[in-house]
């Protein structure tokens, strides 16, 4: 289950709960993909509530990373769940993808 | 290295070891006779090598069935244990019968 | 006319229009088993028009109008039932209408001139009933195909697949290998191949056809990248950039494995190869880069490491730590890759005799992905039974798990003295002693064949000992230990020692037609 959340002009925060897997991760991509599409830049997902994750999930993140990132912003990975980051850091891209502990340190580091 | 114990006829232990007997297998041997039974017979026609630990270990049994009064021998000896044997000056000594049932 | 006949002319009319009616209703119903869509029911409609005195007629599907409507019909909202009257009040309403519901819509019909009477009414029921049960029909019809496709592109992926991924892998030199190569029923892309000493296990993401051209794509690129001298970047730049288009990811793990027992290895996000020494512990070998797919980069430096003679190494996918199963609790729980690392520590000596182990530990949980599982154990041979003159040489731990090993080489490169067995014990005492009493961490054993016999040397980086300077202890006693050096001295013809740098060097001569 994903909820959006309009930050401002420029950022958007979704939630991520649940599996993030062949059959979910499309709506990630989709919701990153529609973020994009409406001109927003920074990408803030939390991921504390996701118990799965595989190289779907992953693959939907990547390619959020980069669509903000070709828009002059960022995706900004928000208290990422045990299994998310044991993910992340088996793929290196725990070196890759900025990760914060709490929303506000993500619009922290945002500026 | 394999270890085989099985009951004999007499009521006694009779250990049948195939491998090698070297420094690295010998803390299993160790732990595998103890307590050391009363009768015990080692069969060792399966060891392809033995080195000082192994024979240490094999001193160290006669030494103890010495001491608890308990029966212990050993037959199958190959060219490995026959060398080492000889090296030591250990073949007149050490308890070596020819293998039960063998004329 | 009089009434009597005009009630018959009626009765005469309406027996003529049930017969009209009944033709109408063959030729509707061999049209709607053979419709396709729902295009196709609106032709059927049109059909009936002349029949029930009609102009025009509409479809309502799903919640949609099939093709234009008439605006005042436009917004008209499904009727419950049969009826002749429009709800809502439009301008250009027509003079007579008819409206019939079923279950996924409703039909309309409307003529400007005359009206309807029930016996048409009775007739678009038919019809309606008709396009209902035929949307059933063709929604059924489209759900088969759907699965006929999937279940033909299931069928033409696994062809694929199993053209392209090798079943066998064939050995590096020195090396004894098993493998499992076990697709999931919607066959994915996992792959593993053995090039060139190279030896790569790969996980494409997804299923069906694109993961399966992919690992072929994949495959047919491994034997033209070994060539190169930097084979992760030669792999990256073929395929990251259709990968990312495509938007899949594509794991890698690629070892180089040396007839001395050297490697060099990559690993792109895959779970980590793990290393079992010969002593039992287990070393775990991570990402040294991200997965294809995600971001590519312009080199892939490998990383080095050295096997020693009884080490084992185990590449596999992620299907085997991700095997999951419901915990008593009901909860999903993941086999892990830490249960990996303990069944591998204790799984038997040799890859043919692990492999088992390692799939019986999956009994009770369910695999949903492809399995690859590939185990490597170094098993250096002398060259075989080496004749003439050579110099031959093995570094080793210095771990008593590796005295086969020691044993093993000297007896090989000594086979053609008269008792090859004292070189044998002669080294492995020195040994034992190394490591024992003299805290060695390496070995090195060397063998030099000359016309004369051997020389053997055994070299540890242990305190310095000099054997030859020993006390020796007597021989015939019956005493526990004090032996090795016995040994050592009488089995061979004569013994030097050299302390070299930080290592002791003892050197064995053993003589041909010599004997104890």
């Amino acid at each position: 289950m994903i909820v959006v959340d309009q930050i401002d002009s420029t950022t958007v925060h979704l939630t991520v709960q649940g599996r993030l897997d062949l059959e979910d991760a499309p709506k990630l991509r989709e919701h990153l993909r529609d973020a994009q599409a409406s001109g927003y830049a920074h990408y803030l997902v939390s991921m504390d509530g996701v118990e799965f994750m595989d190289s779907s999930g992953l693959s939907a993140l990547v390619s959020g990373l980069k669509a903000a990132r070709s828009a002059g912003g960022e995706l900004y990975l928000i208290a990422p769940s045990a299994p998310v980051s044991k993910l992340l850091e088996l793929t290196l891209l725990s070196q890759i993808i900025p990760t914060v502990p709490t929303l506000a340190a993500a619009l922290k580091q945002r500026g | 290295m394999d270890i085989v114990k099985r009951p004999d006829a007499a009521g006694g232990v009779r250990c049948l070891l195939t491998g090698r007997l070297d420094a690295h297998q010998v803390p299993r041997l160790k732990a595998e006779l103890d307590p050391l039974p009363p009768t015990l017979h080692l069969d060792l026609s399966g060891v392809t090598f033995i080195d000082s630990s192994g024979l240490a270990a094999l001193v160290g049994l006669y030494k103890k069935a010495r001491e608890t009064g308990g029966h212990f021998t050993i037959s199958g000896l190959q060219d490995a244990v026959r060398l080492i044997l000889e090296l030591t000056g250990l073949h007149a000594i050490l308890p070596i019968v020819p293998a039960p049932g063998v004329p | 006319m009089n009434d009597a006949e005009v009630a018959l002319e009626s009765t005469v009319a309406a027996l003529a229009d049930s017969q009209d009616q009944l033709v109408f209703l063959q030729q509707a119903v061999g049209r709607a088993v053979n419709a396709r869509g729902v295009e196709d029911l609106l032709i059927l409609l049109e059909d009936a028009l002349e029949l029930l005195g009609a102009e025009g007629t509409a479809l309502y599907v799903n919640g949609f109008w099939v093709g234009t409507v008439p605006a005042w019909l436009a917004d008209e909202a499904p009727p419950e039932r049969l009826t002749y009257t429009l709800a809502g009040t439009h301008p250009d309403a027509p003079a007579a209408f008819l409206g019939v519901p079923f279950e996924r819509g409703w039909v309309a019909f409307w003529t400007t001139a005359g009206t309807f009477q029930s016996g048409d009414g009775r007739l678009a029921q038919t019809l309606a009933n008709l396009i209902s049960s035929t949307l059933d029909a063709i929604w059924l019809r489209e759900r088969q195909l759907q699965q006929d496709i999937e279940h033909h592109d299931q069928a033409l992926a696994a062809r694929i697949w199993r053209y392209v991924v090798p079943e066998h892998l064939s050995a590096p030199k020195n090396y004894q290998l098993a493998s499992l190569s076990q697709p999931a029923l919607q066959v994915g892309g996992d792959f593993h191949v053995a090039v060139d000493g190279w030896v790569v296990v790969g996980d494409v993401s997804g299923k069906g056809i694109a993961a399966a051209l992919f690992t072929g794509m994949f495959v047919s690129a491994l034997r033209l990248a070994v060539q190169h001298a930097d084979m992760g970047a030669a792999i990256a730049g073929v395929l990251h950039p259709q990968l990312e288009s495509a938007g899949m990811l594509a794991t890698v793990v690629a070892v180089r494995l040396q007839p001395n027992g050297t490697f060099e290895y990559f690993n792109m996000g895959h779970p980590p190869i793990l290393v079992r020494r010969a002593g039992g512990q287990i070393e775990s070998l991570g990402p040294t880069a991200p997965p294809l797919g995600t971001f590519a980069f312009d080199s892939y430096p490998t990383e080095r490491g050295q096997l020693y003679p009884g080490d084992m190494m185990f590449l596999y996918s992620d299907g085997l730590n991700e095997a999951q199963r419901l915990s008593p609790e009901e909860k999903l729980e993941l086999f892990g890759l830490w249960k990996v690392r303990h069944t591998l520590a204790h799984a038997a000596e040799t890859p043919t005799l692990a492999l088992p182990h390692l799939t019986q530990a999956l009994n009770g949980w369910d695999v949903v992905d492809d399995l690859t599982m590939v185990l490597l154990q170094y098993v250096p041979q002398a060259p075989a039974r080496p004749e003439g003159n050579s110099v031959l040489e093995l570094h080793l731990p210095a771990d008593t798990a590796q005295l086969a090993a020691l044993g093993t080489f000297i007896r090989d490169a000594c086979h053609d003295l008269d008792q090859p067995g004292l070189p044998e014990l002669a080294v492995t005492e020195l040994a034992v002693n190394a490591i024992v009493h003299g805290g060695a961490r390496h070995l090195l054993a060397i063998v030099r064949r000359v016309p004369g016999g051997c020389l053997v040397t055994l070299e540890d980086d242990g305190r310095a000992f000099d054997p030859t300077a020993q006390e020796e202890k007597v021989a015939g006693e019956l005493r526990e230990g004090g032996y090795g050096l016995l040994i050592v001295r009488r089995s061979a013809s004569e013994l030097h020692y050299r302390r070299r740098f930080d290592w002791n060097s003892i050197e064995l001569t053993y003589l041909r037609g010599a004997s104890l």
